[in-house]
């Protein structure tokens, strides 16, 4: 072919693709439409069906054979539906839908292409994981999708059949930088494994991120056990641990931890002196309006900044060193300390 | 030099001209197939997008606050609706921060009026340089909003005012004209919750709200505009957002987050010294300085682009306003290539450099004038003999072949995964535009892009005397 031909071929051959393409896609818009209404309507018929069960009425779902699609509608409608209700209701819907054969979509689900649906699985199979629930549920941990692997995790946790948490949560960071969801699995484990949380937040050789998502696991439980362990991290090498561990220590407001919020005002990363400063200011710690004085001319304007807020709820004595502050016009330290009077005064 | 020799010498010039319009109009479209095969993969690969309430569910407990900034230059007919749409977003940690860049018409009376506005003081990190405070005002019926009256400084500066004014981790920068979706904000922020600790910046899609039906700030009805210029500007705006954009993400060389809507690491952009007020680009700009820092400082990074959650915004439907639109964005691209063309040959910058600013050299910089070459040029070497017309009429052919073939590939990748045009009648009207803009809009484009350019080097900054506007 000539060149010409070839670029009047070229050109007929774009023009021809567009016009079938969006030809093509137009007529699947129109059965999908038709299709997605159909679902809608068999769906909605299926949630009224399972609120009839729920209430603990009798309901004509278990009573005929359902087709594939059907029992797929049925599987999202009461995923749903577990979503919104607990106790005796779940109980009932998890058990309707045992009857009409969930499990066998489920397993059919976590095997999809669809990580959509392949995470929605792993979520529902802490409902009804039987052997082959769990088994799916442990190979899911290894899935492609992120989704997938945090869903199977968290099942797999609440069903008490995850492997040992240090194990899970390398397995669930082998695919590269965790995510901020890991803190939800490590909050699950900790109300039965509390122990594993611990080794965890002091295993060095994970990362900072783990290692502080850990911490703050710990601090969240808000027992005062967890306290003198508090106290050893927040004295680690990693900054990131330290400042999760002086932030945990500011949510349990014990005043045995005074001291070692002290010494953090002393902290080389700024963000560690923040959040000693901001702890302060929560636990009431009185004896350290002299120190958080000081923190108020810091050198960087957040830990500044949170000194100066927990000096203004720090009673008379922390107001009383803040208009000492403000008084003296000029420097970092008067401006940090007079807006935050005013910002007091704003909120009282 | 002989007749002849001179002749020869002008007929090589034709060459080399012709060539120099082919070989550019060829690389180009090359690009531009390399991004629609890149997108579709980047759109197939990416997982389906979960329902918001599911979103909702998952991650609401460990989603960071977000400051949403909201630069305001007289918006006092639009800005009252805007905010209501922010403070009805559905986010469970979030505030809306109004800076209001020294309006002269009734921008602050409005907020006032219907949010009860109070002076306070707030302590703030002076952290990025913007032009002087006039105050802070909070709203006394809503504890999500802050609003800051600043002197007159432009867009740049105002976005620098509010990154100072926020205290949470996340800045979100939105046009003050634009509409989030409700769970936008969720929707964007999720990058930042799968990988808390490379991700930087995040861009989502911006829609043409034109046609649209909207009430109390919400987009209620999805539907096309009957002017011409603005349905245009919907093809142009999937090929800009889903076409290109995605697939740069995707090959980790995104330079642009658009400033109607991005989400940004406060501490990386303040550690940049923020946007940067002289460049009229500067959301273009913050981007590639945000490169430029994280590769210098050897860190692993992300910034991306989501086409899920959307931010919709009004287009112009005069030639007026929409020509100076044309011609501000050609502006700032150059102000920004040129600001850091030394990144283009450095190897440390990597990808950025041979494809984020070689993209921005050939797209911003070299196309619009070999495009204006191409329409000015094989007319007058065809008449002059030079060219033979069936070859000119064949190209001619192939070139809006092409165009039709991209937009209508941005139509097949909306339509396969994001769906968001209800009826199947608006994708065969959206086709018809497809086909319609390569006659005589595509045209005129590239002449305002030529105007800019002529701005540009003729020494025109900033977006105006007459209006210097911060939304």
């Amino acid at each position: 072919m000539s060149a010409l031909g070839l670029i009047w071929t070229a050109s007929l051959v774009l023009s021809i693709w567009a016009v079938l393409a969006m030809g093509l896609l137009m007529v699947t818009r129109i059965v999908r439409t038709w299709r997605a209404a159909t679902r809608d309507k068999i769906k909605s018929e299926m949630t009224r069906e399972l609120l009839l069960a729920a209430d603990g009425k009798s309901c004509g779902l278990t009573a005929r054979r359902l087709s594939r699609r059907e029992q797929g509608i049925l599987t999202g409608a009461g995923i749903e539906l577990l979503d919104l209700v607990r106790g005796t209701m779940a109980s009932r819907i998890v058990q309707t839908l045992t009857d009409c054969g969930i499990n066998a979509v489920l397993a059919r689900w976590i095997r999809s292409s669809n990580p959509l649906r392949r995470a929605a699985a792993a979520e529902a199979l802490a409902h009804f994981a039987d052997h082959d629930g769990l088994a799916a549920l442990s190979r899911a941990l290894t899935d492609a999708d992120h989704d997938v692997r945090l869903a199977a995790g968290a099942s797999l946790v609440k069903l008490g059949a995850a492997p040992p948490l240090g194990e899970l949560v390398k397995t669930l960071c082998a695919h590269g930088t965790p995510s901020a969801r890991l803190g939800q699995i490590l909050g699950l484990t900790f109300l039965q494994h509390p122990g594993e949380v611990f080794g965890l937040a002091q295993d060095t050789m994970l990362s900072s991120f783990v290692r502080s998502k850990a911490v703050e696991t710990l601090a969240a439980a808000g027992d005062s056990a967890t306290l003198p362990h508090l106290i050893a991290l927040a004295r680690d090498d990693d900054a990131d641990v330290r400042t999760a561990a002086i932030r945990g220590l500011g949510r349990l407001l014990n005043p045995g931890a005074g001291e070692t919020i002290a010494c953090a005002f002393a902290d080389p990363a700024w963000f560690v002196r923040a959040a000693a400063a901001e702890a302060a200011g929560r636990m009431g710690l009185y004896e350290l309006v002299p120190a958080l004085t000081t923190l108020v001319d810091d050198s960087v304007w957040w830990v500044r900044f949170r000194a100066s807020e927990a000096l203004a709820v720090l009673g008379e004595a922390g107001r009383s060193a803040l208009r000492r502050l403000a008084a003296q016009h000029g420097g970092r330290a008067s401006r940090a300390a007079a807006a935050a009077l005013a910002e007091g005064a704003q909120a009282s | 030099m002989t007749v002849a020799a001179q002749s020869s010498l002008f007929l090589d010039v034709v060459v080399a001209f012709s060539w120099f319009i082919i070989g550019t109009g060829l690389l180009q479209n090359l690009i531009y197939v390399v991004q629609l095969i890149v997108a579709g993969y980047a759109l197939a690969k990416r997982p389906p997008v979960a329902a918001s309430t599911r979103l909702w569910q998952r991650t609401s407990d460990v989603v960071p606050p977000i400051s949403v900034l909201v630069p305001a230059y007289n918006e006092e007919k639009t800005i009252v609706p805007a905010i209501r749409s922010m403070l009805s977003l559905e986010y469970p940690n979030f505030e809306v921060i109004v800076i209001d860049d020294g309006s002269s018409d009734g921008t602050i009376a409005a907020i006032d009026a219907a949010f009860e506005l109070h002076s306070a003081t707030r302590a703030i990190d002076n952290a990025v340089p913007h032009k002087p405070l006039h105050g802070v005002y909070v709203s006394a019926r809503s504890p999500r909003l802050i609003v800051v009256a600043k002197e007159n400084g432009g867009k740049a500066d105002a976005m620098n005012a509010g990154i100072n004014v926020s205290r949470s981790p996340l800045f979100c920068a939105i046009d003050a004209d634009s509409l989030l979706e409700s769970d936008a904000l969720l929707r964007a922020v999720q990058p930042f919750v799968d990988d808390p600790v490379r991700t930087v910046a995040v861009g989502g899609t911006i829609r043409i709200l034109n046609g649209c039906k909207t009430n109390s700030g919400r987009v209620t009805e999805v539907g096309l505009p009957r002017n011409p210029l603005a349905l245009f500007q919907i093809i142009e705006y999937l090929r800009a957002f889903l076409m290109a954009r995605l697939s740069l993400s995707r090959m980790g060389a995104l330079t642009i987050i658009s400033g109607a809507f991005g989400l940004f690491r406060r501490q990386v952009a303040v550690s940049v010294g923020g946007y940067s007020p002289e460049i009229v680009g500067e959301d273009l700009e913050l981007v590639i300085k945000i490169h430029r820092a994280m590769r210098e400082q050897g860190k692993d990074y992300r910034v991306e682009f989501i086409p899920e959650p959307v931010c919709w915004t009004e287009a112009p439907e005069s030639l007026t306003v929409l020509a100076n639109q044309r011609r501000r964005w050609q502006r700032g691209a150059l102000e920004t290539f040129f600001k850091h063309r030394d990144m283009l040959i450095d190897p440390r910058y990597g990808r950025i450099s041979w494809l984020g600013l070689g993209q921005m050299m050939l797209v911003d910089l070299v196309g619009p004038v070999a495009e204006a070459m191409g329409y000015v040029l094989i007319p007058i070497f065809y008449f002059a003999g030079w060219l033979n017309f069936e070859f000119v009429l064949a190209f001619m052919a192939v070139t809006f072949a092409f165009g039709v073939f991209l937009s209508v590939g941005s139509l097949v990748l909306e339509e396969l995964e994001l769906r968001r045009f209800p009826r199947a009648r608006d994708l065969a009207i959206l086709t018809l535009a497809a086909i319609a803009e390569n006659f005589g809009y595509r045209q005129l484009n590239n002449f305002w892009r030529l105007q800019g350019m002529w701005q540009y080097f003729t020494g025109v900054r900033g977006w105006g005397a007459a209006t210097v506007r911060a939304g």
